[in-house]
């Protein structure tokens, strides 16, 4: 072991107190960083989960049809307005293909087509508008976890049946088994049977949405054998944008990622995670504070024995990797001792605020708080602290020291 | 002449403050041999301590050369005389100037520790004979502040012995210990400059040590001067 490492391991040592006391501050500030560092990224996780944990995070839609004005005649101004009709919406054509292309492509762990539309529910006197989706059979729970939300009946859909949401079941007073007339916007209408009811936890989707079969869809929709787009879910969220630059390409489809709908999500992500970072940045500050703060006091506390050790022969480097090692020993071994205690720390929230249904009251996600960054960055920071306090003493004067 | 270790010529040290200049040595030319017990003795403000500080490369004259074992000492850069001072010197102070977080052993074996190829064992074992020369083998794993003040003089005699310097340089060694502590710590001192070989250079108020010593240098307002001018200087 270079004597450098020996001395400054004994220094620590023999001041027993003043090195609990910057072990423990250095440990506080290291807490602080990785709570923060739970809590925010736990509560990114929650709220991203929220938003697509009942969205696709890839959408392959049809290029929309969009009417145009025809060209003007020469000589002729055109003073016509465009307006659209009510012919049948574009519609993916021969999506078998397209759902192999995209279930090929890595990091993809589901894909469904789908056909969607919006209409009108009636029963009694009471109508509700709707949003109708309709998927593959055995496909109902590939975007939303409908299996998982199923209240009464079940999430197995067959021809001619539907699921509905708590709210919707509520407002229209209907449960499993029981029929609904349902009215397209393309004016078709079918009678179909209620055959689960679920609460997935989205205010919208309880009160809005309803599941069918995608045979279903495709005549409330006038579709034939199309579908209305092809949903996509990733294994890696955040992959979205680059996974459906590469679909958008491979199919000549209309792909739709998740982040780019959702950019107020975004904006709110980062700016909770710039909170978090300043709250982090003020607590590693602190600790370099401490650390030079405490090295400094121990070179001036110290000098006579610097001057001693000089007159000895020990070059100012030596000295300088002295109280350098010190910064690098406090910082390492007071941040693990701080990540030990940020991750009990979060350990202990996350399971006192758990909810009876499992979910967190808080969310603090203990496997989200940066530990080794966290150690890594102390270790940085404590060795550089340690530079000003390390070149102090390196320059003391042993002249003066013994003539004192 | 190959028993001169240590020779000095044409020293000279001002020291400036601001405009002021102080000549606290005004040429000093000496020789010292290997095995040499010597007392460098004279008033205080007289340039003993500065004159110790010089030969024990702390310090750099103003004007002159120091050479010791052979090496001009004004040739060598600031790492250079940092090891050379750890190979060739070795320090006694007034106050032992021990590391208290140290042991007495640990204290002992400090001056190799910079060394570049040391041997652990080897140090460890010649610390422990040298404790054992200044009678505190007993004493070797006591933290340092749990001796007496004679007790750490020796421990410090020890450690300036470690490296097996060609040169000790003493500064009022005896200054502050009882008389009878003093006379103990002088004696061993002695003793090891006849056994190893080893030049002594001690600075000290105290004409006992004087009495015992080969030779006495006395220096007065900066210059080395016979006994009897020193003499008179002293009645006056």
């Amino acid at each position: 072991m270079p004597f450098e490492f020996a001395v400054a391991l004994r220094y620590l040592r023999s001041g027993r107190l003043q090195t609990v006391l910057i072990f423990s501050g250095v440990a506080v500030g290291i807490v602080v960083f990785t709570f923060m560092a739970a809590l925010i990224n736990g509560l990114a996780v929650t709220l991203t989960n929220d938003v697509i944990g009942n969205l696709a995070h890839v959408r392959l839609e049809p290029t929309p049809r969009v009417p145009r004005q025809l060209d003007d005649v020469a000589g002729l101004r055109t003073l016509l307005a465009v307006q659209r009709g009510n012919e049948p919406r574009a519609a993916i054509n021969g999506w078998r293909s397209f759902v192999a292309t995209a279930e090929a492509m890595p990091g993809v762990i589901k894909v469904a087509a789908s056909v969607s539309g919006s209409g009108f529910t009636q029963r009694g006197e009471k109508i509700v508008p709707i949003s109708v989706t309709g998927y593959e059979p055995g496909k109902e729970s590939e975007m939303i976890d409908l299996a998982a939300g199923i209240v009464r009946g079940t999430s197995a859909l067959a021809s001619g049946e539907v699921l509905i949401g708590v709210t919707m079941a509520d407002e229209l007073g209907v449960t499993t088994g029981q029929r609904l007339r349902i009215r397209s916007d393309r004016g078709r209408e079918r009678t179909l049977v209620v055959r689960g009811i679920f609460d997935v936890g989205n205010a919208t989707v309880n009160q809005r949405a309803v599941f069918t079969d995608l045979s279903t869809a495709q005549g409330l929709f006038e579709l034939g054998g199309a579908v209305s787009r092809i949903e996509v879910k990733l294994a890696d969220v955040f992959s979205a944008p680059i996974v459906a630059e590469r679909l958008g390409a491979l199919t000549g489809l209309d792909a739709v990622d998740w982040i780019k709908e959702n950019a107020r999500l975004q904006d709110a992500l980062r700016a909770q995670g710039s909170t978090g970072d300043v709250v982090k940045f003020f607590a590693v500050l602190l600790i370099i504070i401490a650390v030079a703060s405490q090295l400094l006091l121990s070179a001036l506390r110290r000098s006579a024995e610097i001057g001693i050790m000089r007159s000895m022969g020990v070059s100012r480097s030596s000295i300088t990797v002295i109280f350098v090692t010190q910064g690098f020993l406090i910082g390492l071994l007071g941040s693990a001792l701080g990540a030990g205690l940020g991750y009990g720390f979060a350990t202990f929230l996350a399971r006192v605020t758990l909810r009876p249904d499992g979910s967190r009251g808080l969310p603090v996600d203990p496997a989200l708080g940066e530990y080794w960054l966290a150690i890594g960055i102390a270790t940085v920071a404590a060795t550089l602290a340690a530079v000003l306090p390390a070149r102090i003493a390196s320059g003391v004067d042993p002249v003066e020291v013994i003539q004192q | 002449m190959s028993d001169v270790v240590l020779r000095v010529a044409g020293l000279t040290k001002t020291y400036r403050d601001g405009e002021v200049e102080t000549e606290v040595l005004k040429g000093i030319d000496l020789d010292f041999r290997r095995g040499e017990f010597v007392a460098l003795m004279g008033p205080s403000g007289s340039g003993k301590s500065t004159l110790l500080t010089i030969l024990g490369t702390l310090l750099k004259p103003t004007t002159g050369e120091v050479e010791l074992v052979g090496n001009q000492l004004s040739a060598l850069d600031d790492h250079e005389v940092t090891r050379f001072r750890n190979e060739h010197i070795g320090f006694v102070f007034q106050f032992h100037h021990l590391l208290p977080d140290f042991t007495a052993l640990e204290n002992v074996i400090f001056p190799s520790l910079p060394r570049r190829s040391r041997d652990p064992g080897a140090d460890r074992v010649r610390a422990l004979e040298l404790l054992r020369r200044v009678g505190l083998a007993d004493r070797s794993d006591f933290r340092v502040t749990k001796l007496s003040g004679g007790q750490k003089q020796r421990v410090a005699v020890a450690r300036a012995l470690m490296n097996s310097p060609d040169i000790i340089l003493a500064d009022e060694p005896t200054g502050n210990l009882d008389r009878e502590t003093g006379e103990l710590v002088l004696g061993l001192m002695r003793e090891l400059c006849a056994e190893l070989g080893t030049f002594f250079l001690i600075s000290t108020h105290d004409e006992a040590i004087a009495a015992r010593s080969d030779r006495v240098v006395r220096i007065l307002d900066g210059r080395v001067v016979p006994e009897e001018q020193a003499a008179a200087a002293l009645d006056h």
